[in-house]
């Protein structure tokens, strides 16, 4: 029987405090906000804390966990006794985080995600750090033990001409000696590309946003806003009162303008600033290497966070460049896995390749993270020709619908202010049909899309679930169509590859491609 | 690979329908493609479904759907007609007043009435489904017209449904299910249960006996 583990003692720390801090903050909001009118019944609520400690303390004194020769088993409960299995081969990811706290105290809290489910299979909070390093180390081999079988399936796949599953041999080859395969590293932010890093993102935007929501929650700004404006406005008074200031009254309405976007110039930068902060502490010291067959990243100058990628559930990859990362030369990108081989719900996983490459190391790190990805040498071709008139058209006519109701406000002013409107559609339409690019490989379709904002998503062939070709009234009179090509675990507002304003018969000979080049792969979580 | 080969028994009109879709790209996308005429793992019996000829549904199909049309037209009849009787008794109106009302009423339902005729007819002519090798491709949409291609390998799993409107004329639904997330679920309504039951064998069949 192999020995069983405890977690680390300074758990119980951690778990009272996170009661603590879910029960006690909200019931100190709640007495400042509710401030005369005394203690309530959700006061006398935060007495639930008492029952909620006692479990966590069973569960911490309960808590066991072993590892077995294919799986890692725990146990938790007195009375009602769990004892959970956890085979290393679905372990996709061990999470780990650090804040200070548990830094300081040299311990970790680790959670095993199998891709499946939406909750982590296990949640081991807190562990030592010497205890994570053998638990990755005993998943690594384990998964590498049971690639074996894998790896010989894989052979045989590679050898009848299938591409993607042949690179994965060589990972689980390694694993098979049963000692750690070597970790490469394959990029290292020094800090002068974190602080880069900080000026790029506009993450301050996050935060304030945040903090005016978390404001809203507390019931806090409606005593603000009386305050300061003496009644609570309603959006649309609050809006006359806005178009009141620019628009009505005397003086100049172009000096206005000008003291309001002076202003807003201002904010932005003060926001910059604090991104930058921000942006630094969080990705300070990002790593992302190779081990084996998997990726793995660590990040975080506050709050250390390790967490792994295993390459072959990249699905899809996308490159985003903002602006800013186009002046300064450089990109983010950003990988979509995703796994889990029940039929339950999916887990999808958006994650950092890199939050800043320069742009000449996109492709080497695209090529590190799926190797079929590769679309260095792909032709990247532009859409049908007559895509501009019909996205032109499209974006005048959503010009016309929000400019429209400013009637009710501007009068006349509105004509002005429909002119600006599809002005900027117009702009905005032909740069963006221009920026429209699609590309087929070996092993992946890329498309890319955005002017101000450009996204380049690569999907694997070898991961594709479905390909859709769809064509609207619209499409049909013109000779186009639109092609969708599904990959588990695509979030629903992300990009990916979606292609419109294709040319009919390229759209119809893409899809058979993609379709049988897929059916022609076999999928792999 | 020479067993897949053997396996797989084409009907005649299999090959061309695959080789017409046939595209330069192809050749560009290496060696694989060259491979994937020979479709994988299946068996005789099997692949009979798999003919690669687009299929229109069971004409049966229609008259399900005309059903369900005008069960749906005389639902709204029934209950815009409440509303019209309850606005009329309880409002004061002039001697003209219920015309407009009634001429509505009548254009709702005439609407209603022509789509539970004319509809299904015209949805039954726009839909049709491939089955061959590699998968399963669905075509359907009148206005938006939408095709939707299935790898074999990707299919999760299958179900086959039948309404009870559906099974007194012997129809089933297949739904495909998949990893994706747009296309999750692939449904296919109005197919003859038996031939539904066959594609679903012939999809789900894939696994296990898939040697690629």
């Amino acid at each position: 029987m192999p020995s069983e583990h405890r977690l680390h003692p300074a758990s119980l720390l951690f778990v009272l405090g996170g009661h603590l801090r879910n029960f006690l903050l909200p019931g100190l909001i709640f007495l400042v906000s509710a401030g005369s009118r005394g203690w309530d019944w959700q006061v006398w609520g935060m007495w639930l804390i008492v029952p909620f400690a006692l479990a966590s303390i069973v569960r911490y004194v309960s808590f066991r966990y072993r590892y077995e020769a294919n799986e890692i088993v725990v146990k938790t409960g007195v009375l009602f006794r769990n004892e959970r299995h956890v085979p290393y081969s679905r372990i996709q990811n061990l999470h780990a985080v650090q804040n200070l706290l548990h830094r300081a105290l040299g311990v970790v809290e680790v959670r095993i995600e199998t891709g499946s489910g939406n909750e982590a299979e296990a949640a081991l909070k807190v562990l030592p750090v010497a205890a994570f390093e053998e638990m990755r180390r005993r998943v690594a081999i384990g998964r590498g033990l049971v690639g074996t079988a894998e790896g010989a399936h894989a052979a045989g796949v590679a050898e009848s001409g299938e591409a993607g599953a042949g690179e994965e041999v060589a990972g689980e080859g390694l694993a098979l000696s049963g000692a750690m395969p070597p970790r490469r590293t394959i990029l290292a932010l020094p800090l002068r590309e974190v602080a880069v890093y900080g000026l790029l993102e506009g993450r301050g935007l996050v935060i304030v946003a945040a903090a005016i929501g978390a404001l809203w929650e507390a019931g806090l700004s409606d005593a603000i806003t009386d305050r300061l404006i003496g009644t609570v406005l309603t959006r649309k008074q609050m809006a006359q009162w806005l178009g009141g200031a620019f628009f009505g009254g005397e003086g100049l309405v172009i000096a206005r303008l000008v003291m309001f976007v002076a202003a807003f110039g201002v904010l932005l930068a003060l926001l910059r600033v604090v991104a930058g902060a921000w942006g630094l502490v969080r990705v300070y010291g990002f790593t992302l290497s190779r081990v084996g067959e998997d990726l793995r990243t660590e990040y975080g100058l506050i709050t250390r966070v390790a967490t792994t990628i295993p390459s072959h559930r990249v699905q899809t990859l996308t490159v985003r460049e903002g602006p800013w990362h186009r002046l300064f030369g450089r990109a983010a990108i950003d990988v979509e896995t995703a796994g889990g081989e029940g039929e339950g719900e999916l887990r999808a996983h958006r994650v950092w390749l890199a939050p800043l490459v320069r742009r000449d190391e996109v492709d080497r790190l695209v090529v590190e993270a799926a190797p079929d990805a590769d679309l260095r040498g792909a032709d990247w071709r532009r859409p049908h020709p007559r895509a501009v008139g019909r996205h032109t058209r499209k974006s005048v006519a959503v010009a016309f619908v929000v400019a429209l109701p400013t009637v009710v406000w501007l009068g006349w002013w509105s004509l002005a202010w429909l002119a600006v409107c599809v002005t900027v559609a117009v702009v905005h339409a032909r740069a963006y049909v221009a920026s429209l690019r699609y590309a087929v490989g070996q092993g992946a379709v890329g498309f890319r899309s955005g002017w101000l904002w450009r996204q380049t998503s690569v999907a694997r062939v070898a991961k594709v679930q479905v390909v859709a070709t769809d064509a609207s009234p619209f499409d049909r009179r013109t000779g186009m169509a639109r092609l969708r090509v599904d990959t588990a675990g695509a979030s629903a507002t992300g990009h990916r590859v979606d292609i419109p304003y294709l040319p009919e018969g390229v759209a119809h000979d893409l899809h058979a491609a993609l379709a049988r080049r897929a059916a022609a792969t076999e999928f792999r979580w | 690979m020479t067993d897949a080969h053997h396996a797989f028994d084409p009907p005649d009109n299999a090959e061309p329908a695959l080789r017409s879709t046939e595209d330069h790209r192809d050749e560009a996308l290496g060696a694989a493609a060259g491979r994937a005429d020979t479709p994988p793992g299946a068996s005789t019996g099997l692949a009979v479904v798999a003919d690669g000829e687009f299929h229109q549904l069971d004409p049966r199909s229609v008259r399900v759907d005309r059903i369900v049309g005008w069960i749906t037209a005389a639902i709204v009849a029934g209950v815009s007609l409440l509303v019209i009787l309850i606005v009329l008794l309880t409002t004061r109106l002039p001697v003209w007043g219920p015309v407009p009302m009634v001429v509505a009423w009548m254009l709702l339902v005439g609407l209603f009435v022509w789509l539970a005729q004319r509809w299904p007819e015209i949805s039954y002519r726009h839909t049709s489904y491939r089955v061959d090798g590699f998968g399963i491709e669905i075509r359907h949409g009148v206005v938006w017209r939408t095709i939707v291609s299935v790898p074999r390998s990707r299919v999760q799993h299958t179900d086959v449904s039948q309404g009870p409107l559906e099974r007194s004329q012997g129809l089933g639904t297949l739904v495909v299910y998949t990893a994706g997330t747009s296309h999750a679920r692939v449904g296919l309504a109005g197919l003859a249960y038996e031939r539904a039951l066959a594609l679903r064998d012939y999809l789900v069949a894939g696994e296990g006996a898939d040697a690629v």
